[in-house]
């Protein structure tokens, strides 16, 4: 995770998770669906007052007009599916960076 | 579930092939230990599985409201909801959704509502070709095999067969680019994708789908058709209830905090957007299950298919998935698959248990699995399936020890024929591995 980078970022996330460590794309706003699946290293930028507390606190904001599709992401794509050996990548990103904005 | 199972004979097979056994204790070892630290690393485990088994057993109690609550929401999204009895009802309406749509080609992502009403083969009888996409399955479609274990479907299979199923050398990268080339022009082709789903929420009408590869974010993002199938119990009422049922999968299933796509699907594509389904179709499923609600085995419902009970059940451990049936494994698997499909039809299952409770132990929602397999045995007894033989031993033991002459008779003929129990029958096959135990004097015979 690199923290406070600037220039511009592959893809822009909509909210992150402390709980979870995660990222959330909403499709249905700017971006193509799966398009956080469409690189190998997927660049994220995440501006600080995205990032909520919990799964619930997401929910809560949601909750009264839920978008068609909300992607929540946490970390590479992987399996474990041959020999219980973790792979990552499989059909998503091996590497995801984030890049975290602050708003000052 | 068309194969009728004899565990016995199946578990047989299963454990000659010494292959299947070291790769069944290292994988189930190993997400049985990744679920004990996710658990011991959570704040309060306790609390979380109290709390989900709460909000199974409450939702199961009400599950004709907030099914209906789910049909309103969804269908005020622009969603479509098809109600269903049976297997073969639900297959049918999904061929039947495929066919206007006039598709060829389905991509699939990991369901196993899908394989318990046989979709594959009736997809494939109807003149469409389906391709699972999750890695793990596959492996295993184009081994013709069906998925061993209801979270790792690969789980027998080692990287020298992963890479023979897709013709490349056995180096794991290489595997993976191959999968992923493959599947690549699978999701840009498909013209409907079907999935199951983990939850699916009522209030707001969402499909809630979680795996680790990104492939159900690809299954339902591209194709222009989206077919969920729906086990009608999977119903949460609440966006907040979930938030604690999805902890709860993704620590049981895998050992993680959150499983690495957690993907809400409400509606179709909307009027303002540009990619996505245009249509979506939601099968839900009966297929047996609200028979069991009001009986003993209601808490059957409250399962969220983690696995967890597979991993440390010493029957499953040794035999592997295909011992039990086309479908559900393990302990779950054992309980669940008599109570769809019929005791009389899988009457061997109930006895795939040595009723230790390790699986009871791990399951999240506190479902009582081992004493629903010992309810089922009584059944069998009860409604006199199974075998004749055992019948009879269990009548004529009853009678015998029901008056003292009988009682002394018996047990002194035991003693005393001890030495030639080893030579026959029962006493012959557990001799082989053990020695018998000595049957000591009876109390009154002691001097």
């Amino acid at each position: 995770m690199h923290e406070n980078g600037d220039g511009d970022a592959g893809i822009e996330a909509d909210y992150g998770i402390a709980e979870t460590g995660s990222l959330v794309f909403i499709p249905a706003r700017d971006r193509a669906r799966a398009s956080w699946l469409d690189l190998e290293v997927l660049d994220v930028g995440l501006p600080e007052e995205g990032i909520v507390r919990d799964l619930e606190s997401l929910f809560a904001l949601l909750r009264s007009d839920m978008p068609s599709a909300v992607a929540i992401v946490t970390g590479p794509s992987r399996t474990a599916d041959i020999e219980q050996t973790l792979v990552v990548g499989v059909h998503g990103p091996r590497e995801v960076r984030v890049r975290l904005r602050s708003t000052s | 579930m068309s194969t009728r199972t004899d565990f016995r004979q199946a578990a047989r097979a299963a454990l000659q092939d010494d292959h299947a056994q070291a790769a069944l204790a290292t994988g189930t070892s190993r997400l049985r230990d990744g679920r004990l630290r996710a658990w011991g690393e959570a704040d309060d485990i306790a609390g979380l599985r109290e709390r989900g088994r709460l909000i199974r057993t409450s939702t199961i109690a009400d599950l004709d409201r907030h099914l209906e609550t789910f049909e309103r929401s969804l269908s005020a999204r622009g969603g479509v909801v098809h109600r269903t009895r049976t297997a073969e009802e639900a297959a049918a309406t999904v061929v039947s959704i495929c066919r206007q749509a006039n598709a060829q080609l389905v991509a699939k992502s990991k369901s196993m509502a899908t394989e318990e009403i046989e979709l594959n083969r009736a997809l494939e009888v109807a003149g469409l070709k389906v391709v699972e996409t999750d890695l793990g399955e596959y492996l295993m479609q184009i081994r013709g095999e069906h998925p061993e274990h209801i979270v790792a479907p690969a789980i027998k299979l080692t990287r020298t067969d992963a890479a023979e199923a897709l013709g490349v050398e056995p180096e794991m990268d290489l595997v993976m680019r191959a999968a992923r080339e493959q599947l690549r022009t699978v999701f840009q082709t498909a013209d409907v994708g079907v999935t199951g789903a983990n939850f699916a929420v009522a209030e707001t009408g969402s499909i809630c789908l979680v795996t680790n590869e990104g492939n159900a974010d690809l299954v339902t993002a591209l194709p222009r058709v989206h077919v969920v199938v729906l086990g009608m119990e999977r119903l949460v009422p609440t966006l907040a209830e979930l938030a604690p049922l999805l902890r709860l999968l993704a620590s049981s299933a895998t050992g993680e905090r959150l499983t690495t796509y957690t993907t809400l699907i409400t509606g179709p594509r909307r009027q303002d957007e540009t990619d996505g389904p245009e249509e979506l179709h939601v099968v839900v499923i009966d297929n047996g299950r609200s028979a069991l609600r009001g009986t003993p085995y209601e808490e059957m419902l409250s399962c969220i298919r983690c696995g967890a009970c597979l991993n440390v059940c010493p029957v499953y451990r040794k035999t592997g998935g295909t011992a039990y049936s086309d479908v559900y494994s393990g302990p779950m698997g054992a309980v669940l698959v008599p109570l769809l499909s019929g005791l009389e039809r899988e009457a061997t299952l109930p006895h795939a248990s040595s009723l230790c409770g390790a699986c009871t132990e791990a399951c999240p929602v506190g479902i009582p699995l081992h004493e629903l397999l010992l309810e089922l045995r009584r059944d069998l007894v009860d409604r006199r399936i199974g075998s004749r033989l055992e019948r009879l031993a269990f009548t004529a033991w009853s009678w015998a020890w029901s008056s003292i002459f009988g009682y002394r008779v018996t047990t002194t003929l035991a003693r005393l024929a001890r030495p030639l129990a080893a030579l026959a029958g029962p006493g012959r096959t557990w001799s082989r591995g053990r020695a018998l135990p000595r049957l000591s004097r009876r109390f009154r015979d002691r001097p």
